[in-house]
């Protein structure tokens, strides 16, 4: 919302600099977001000085030029060409000298600069009304009159002096700072507070309502409310013989001060008045007010209503409408109608002033997707004082701008008379929320300047009574704010202790396990991503068709765009198309991980899973003279996942092949307690294609909520470092493809013994052309006793049972 | 054959010298053009095929041994130091490739971290919200215009995704007994286009504290040593009258501006404050609405967009890089913490 200094400053007589205003504003939550000057003369005539031309004469080379000497006050007079009839010597005029940017009434803003005119060289203009935009007339250079002061600028000679206007970020909250009125009535409460004003000073008053002289001819003109609910008062005034035209310049300038744009002196009188005083009105042609009554009613459902744009509208049965006899003639202090409002022909014109629901006026606006300079104030809630002098301000600019005479008294229907709000406060309460020593009689201070009422009850407690305009001042709470805002939330003191209850976080919680874990993936060369939650609908299918078909995905009502129309079920996707964005950008090595909640429904229910990814392409590292290059591989991302298991204390996890799926061609499934809590695996080609990614992709996806059950579950206990030798043996199987290693880990594992330790794969051999489908593991046993050093009679006998058990059962030979 | 590669081995073994050329001597006998080890490698092909593989394999041992020694003497040898080394030291490293951490994450274990310190917990609550939560315990009345401070997904007519991670709070107080002191980080949505200052999705961090009197003046204290913490020692508040429908009084919590501290810059919009969060004392209606005595209980809560505060630490002047995850921005941030 636009203030104009200047206008508050009608309002309000204070000597203040704009800067320190709007800091006070700011401090008393009118936030001030942006400052802006403004100028009613575009430009303000900067740059523009006032010369006296000291001598003419004719152009040699031009009949209607002349060659000007120009005083500007400098050392020297400046030559100027000077094609205008009416120059002559001794005149005060208005130069630009070169460099200066003039504005013109019509057309763009252009540069002086030096020139050469028919062979004479020309240092600046003199300028006429139209070029600086001080008006229309062309027909010669504009003459001041001769107190003029050389090398004066010109804006002082004009008295043109910027405003500053200020945008402030209202709250909903601060229905009293809709209108100049009252951004000024709260600075006067802190300037007072601040003792930065006289104690007497004073809001301009507001004007009253007279006795008019009536004519008869609007004697039966009636008002009638039908919902009281939605329309608590209802006034208005009949103005007769006006002429509707432009606005005079004063009243222009206020409006585009503050960025509106004129229209008539009726509309601008009432959308002046709005700004003033904060109550929205409306001027109705009289002519069209059919039956001499106005009826506050609702529409009738589905009927047709053009307003003022207009745009044709279809009613709602709770539309409030403003009709006359017969027909809607406006949106109820949204809108206008189309035919009732003021037209150049107009002569007489009812003005409103009427007091219209919150809820009501918001829910018709919302339906209609509108939001007008008087809606948001009814929504927020508009004074009901304001409504008479608001009424009287508007007739009395009429008259004084538009010729109109008021022709009938005050017409008021007020159904529902607005009572102050009532408050009991205990002063102790206030001083304790806010942490401040305040005592009862300072307290009253703020309140008094607050216009709020007090009346005490007892030592410590009052019953207050709000204005009005404070409607959302209803609460001990609200009263708290309102002392401290004016107190000022920057005076309140700090405690020099910390109070603080006892709370007790349990170490090993979710949100330690999730840094540790990125931690460990960042400090082993990989990089966290954070994707949209928001996903595309073409990603749905992939998974659906292959995971559990009762578990679906979640749709966005009211979506900003199909590509953001669904919660994600999957963070694979996202991962794939960073993959492929970072590609694009020549990252082509990529080393990714993301934490991030997937979302599914079932039944109504809807579920959240916080899931980890980590995705793999492209090469571990550049190619270097010490390690050569080596591309991403399966068993690198396998070990990434067992590395984070390992952290989490999770063992004795089992491995499956991974059964065939839209997003992982191959891998393996990660079970704990029979549960699956991660897939590893290379991505499905197919799926690769249509997201047209060209590498190969390793891509892991843990569970984590399936995970952080079991994480830490067991407590670290010492065992006594064993002392004794290891002891190892090598040995190399020659089996066929099929066999898996895991089959042989678990072969080995049914040889009952103590002493074998661990069983490691050493090497893997295969020859195409010597062992045709066959596949030589080569194993490494590790033996350790815990109580003494092991014999090589002891180690030899469980290698014989193992290699027996081995070449039996997986049809495998010793290499 | 095989005895020749242990004699040699047992003299590789026994040499022992300081001197460089006597080293030099005994490399030519073994590894010269007439040396003992080069004759072997020559009488390779004499060897029956079915003891080529093994003798190969000892040879290049032998061959590898009989390097090594040499190259431990000549380096123990301290008459030779110029020459005592061929290996560029300036050559790069064996790679070890170091990752990154997101910068939202990043800032949101800072905050966690701090506000750990002075005693709070963190505590999540579902992304999918309904409107109690959301709005109406939060005391947003349905048809007031502070609904339209927000703007919302939604799911269908109960349930929507949150829009701030104030309805954690509202969870927190349902579920357990003042005094509470926790803090929310998580990820909210807003219906609006995305562009450099706006996105449809984003990260908060929620705080509150519920107690027997609680009061504005220790809210101020923690926000003090909270932005103290984040930003700096030198960092200084403001605070501003604003309005939360959850909370009364409001207010808006500005820091001086750690860019050109306080004197004004492209930044801080030349004022020397940026805006970084919203406060308050936690309304009545609210602590009602979760089963809390107001007249028991009084507490403050806070909120800040991580976005925000990741902006200003790291001077990010677009949303969409936190989600579009380019390497070649989050690599930046390997060195923080």
């Amino acid at each position: 919302m636009n203030i104009s200094y200047d206008w508050l400053k009608s309002i309000l007589p204070i000597d203040l600099s704009a800067k320190k205003a709007a800091e006070i504003l700011t401090d008393i939550g009118l936030e001030v977001e942006k400052t802006s000057s403004f100028n009613s003369v575009e430009g303000g005539l900067k740059g523009l000085l006032i010369g006296q031309v000291k001598e003419v004469s004719k152009h040699p080379d031009a009949d209607r030029l002349n060659i000007t000497k120009v005083d500007i006050g400098g050392d020297e007079f400046s030559t100027i060409v000077c094609g205008a009839p009416n120059v002559a010597e001794g005149q005060k005029v208005v130069v630009a000298v070169p460099g200066t940017t003039i504005h013109p009434t019509s057309g763009k803003p252009f540069a002086i600069k030096k020139a050469k005119i028919r062979g004479v060289s020309s240092y600046g203009m003199i300028c006429a009304e139209d070029e600086i935009g001080l008006g229309k007339e062309h027909d010669g250079i504009m003459v001041l009159d001769n107190k003029a002061a050389v090398g004066q600028a010109a804006a002082n000679y004009f008295n043109l002096e910027d405003d500053t206007i200020f945008e402030i970020g209202l709250t909903p909250n601060r229905a009293d700072g809709m209108s100049h009125y009252g951004v000024a009535r709260d600075l006067l409460a802190a300037l007072k507070y601040k003792k930065l004003v006289p104690s007497n000073t004073n809001l301009k008053s507001l004007p009253e309502a007279k006795k008019w002289s009536t004519s008869s001819n609007y004697s039966n003109f009636k008002v009638i409310v039908d919902q009281e609910d939605k329309c608590h008062r209802y006034a208005g005034l009949i103005l007769e013989n006006i002429s509707v035209k432009e606005s005079p310049d004063w009243l222009k300038n206020k409006l585009k001060a503050i960025g509106l744009k004129p229209i008539n002196n009726v509309v601008d009188t009432t959308n002046f008045v709005l700004h003033e005083l904060g109550q929205p009105l409306h001027a109705f042609d009289l002519a069209e007010i059919e039956g001499k009554t106005i009826k506050v009613r609702c529409a009738k459902k589905d009927q047709l209503f053009t307003t003022l744009d207009g745009a044709e509208r279809k009613l709602h049965e709770n539309d409030l409408m403003i009709c006359n006899n017969t027909t809607e003639m406006c949106l109820a202090g949204i809108f206008g109608g189309e035919k009732s409002g003021v037209k150049e022909t107009t002569k007489t014109v009812f003005i409103e002033s009427a007091l219209f629901d919150p809820v009501s006026t918001r829910k018709t606006a919302k339906r209609h997707g509108l939001n007008t300079d008087a809606s948001f104030r009814f929504e927020r809630g508009v004074d009901p004082a304001m409504v008479i002098p608001a009424l009287v301000m508007a007739a009395e600019i009429m008259e004084d701008i538009a010729g109109a005479n008021v022709c009938s008294q005050i017409i008021d229907v007020h159904p529902v008379k607005h009572q102050p709000i009532t408050v009991s406060i205990n002063y102790s309460n206030i001083r304790k929320l806010c942490g401040i020593e305040l005592s009862n009689n300072e307290m009253n201070s703020i309140l008094t300047l607050l216009d709020i009422q007090i009346n005490k009850t007892g030592e410590n407690t009052a019953d207050l009574l709000v204005p009005n305009y404070r409607n959302d001042v209803t609460r001990e709470a609200d009263i708290a704010e309102e002392v401290l805002r004016i107190y000022g939330y920057n005076e309140v003191e700090l405690p020099t202790k910390l109070e603080s209850s006892m709370s007790f976080t349990p170490s090993r919680n979710a949100v330690k396990l999730q840094k540790r874990i990125s931690d460990h993936l960042s400090s082993i060369g990989l990089n966290e991503i954070l994707s949209n939650s928001l996903s595309k609908r073409a990603h749905i299918q992939a998974i659906e068709s292959t995971s559990n078909l009762d578990l679906q995905h979640i749709s966005l009502l009211n979506p900003l765009s199909n590509d953001t129309a669904i919660l994600r079920q999957s963070l694979v996707y996202n991962l794939i198309d960073v993959i492929k964005t970072n590609q694009n950008h020549g990252e082509v090595n990529c080393a990714l991980f993301e934490w991030g909640k997937v979302y599914q429904t079932k039944n109504d229910k809807f579920k959240e899973q916080q899931h980890l990814t980590i995705g793999l392409s492209g090469l571990q590292n550049d190619e270097h003279w010490f390690n050569g290059k080596s591309p991403v591989s399966f068993f690198q991302l396998k070990g990434i996942v067992q590395s984070i298991l390992e952290l989490l204390g999770l063992q004795n996890y089992q491995e499956l092949t991974l059964s065939s799926h839209n997003i992982w061609s191959e891998g393996i499934t990660i079970n704990y307690q029979k549960k699956e809590i991660a897939k590893i695996g290379l991505l499905n080609s197919e799926l690769l294609t249509k997201m047209n990614l060209s590498s190969s992709c390793y891509i892991a996806e843990l569970n984590w909520d399936a995970i952080l059950p079991y994480a830490y579950k067991t407590n670290t206990s010492f065992q006594p470092i064993n002392k004794f030798q290891k002891v190892y043996r090598d040995l190399s199987f020659l089996i066929t493809e099929k066999v898996t290693f895991h089959e042989l880990t678990h072969c080995i594992s049914k040889v009952k013994n103590k002493i074998l330790q661990e069983v490691s794969l050493f090497d893997v051999y295969r020859n195409k052309k010597s062992l045709p489908g066959k596949k030589a593991y080569g194993l490494r046993f590790e033996f350790l006793h815990s109580e003494r050093t092991l014999t090589d009679k002891e180690v030899d006998k469980v290698m014989k049972q193992v290699q027996e058990k081995i070449t039996k059962e997986l049809n495998a030979e010793l290499r | 054959m095989f005895d020749k590669i242990s004699t040699i081995k047992d003299q590789i073994v026994n040499f022992n010298s300081s001197d460089s050329n006597e080293i030099e001597q005994f490399r030519i006998s073994l590894l010269g053009k007439k040396g003992s080890i080069t004759n072997l490698f020559t009488q390779f092909r004499n060897v029956p095929l079915d003891e080529k593989k093994e003798f190969g394999k000892q040879l290049n041992l032998l061959k590898n041994l009989a390097s090594s020694k040499i190259e431990e003497l000549k380096s123990n040898s301290g008459s030779n130091k110029a020459t005592k080394s061929t290996i560029d030291f300036s050559m790069t490293a064996q790679p070890t490739v170091l990752g990154s951490r997101h910068p939202i994450s990043i800032v949101k274990e800072q905050i966690i971290e701090i506000f750990a310190q002075i005693g709070f917990t963190v505590s999540e609550g579902p992304e999918i919200e309904d409107d109690w939560h959301n709005f109406t315990a939060l005391n947003f009345p349905e048809e007031h215009p502070a609904r339209d401070m927000q703007d919302t997904f939604f799911i269908n007519k109960e349930m929507a995704l949150r829009t701030h991670t104030s309805s954690v709070q509202v969870r927190v107080m349902e579920n357990e007994k003042p005094p509470i002191r926790t803090i929310s980080p998580g990820r909210v949505y807003r219906n609006e286009a995305i562009s450099a200052r706006a996105h449809c999705f984003f990260h908060q961090v929620e705080g509150l504290y519920i107690d027997k009197d609680v009061s504005f003046a220790d809210l101020k204290q923690t926000l003090l040593y909270f932005t103290k913490a984040l930003f700096g020692e030198e960092t200084k508040i403001r605070l501003r009258p604003s309005y939360f429908p959850f909370t009364e009084p409001s207010a808006e919590l500005d820091v001086s501006c750690s860019i050109c501290g306080g004197k004004g810059c492209n930044v801080c919009k030349y004022s020397g404050w940026l805006e970084i969060m919203g406060c308050g004392m936690v309304d009545p209606n609210v602590l009602e609405n979760c089963k809390i005595d107001p007249k028991v209980y009084s507490g403050y809560a806070f909120g800040m967009g991580i976005e925000r505060i990741a902006q200003l630490k790291y001077q990010v002047n677009d949303l969409r890089l936190y989600s579009e995850n380019d390497l070649r921005f989050l690599k930046q941030f390997k060195s923080e913490l």
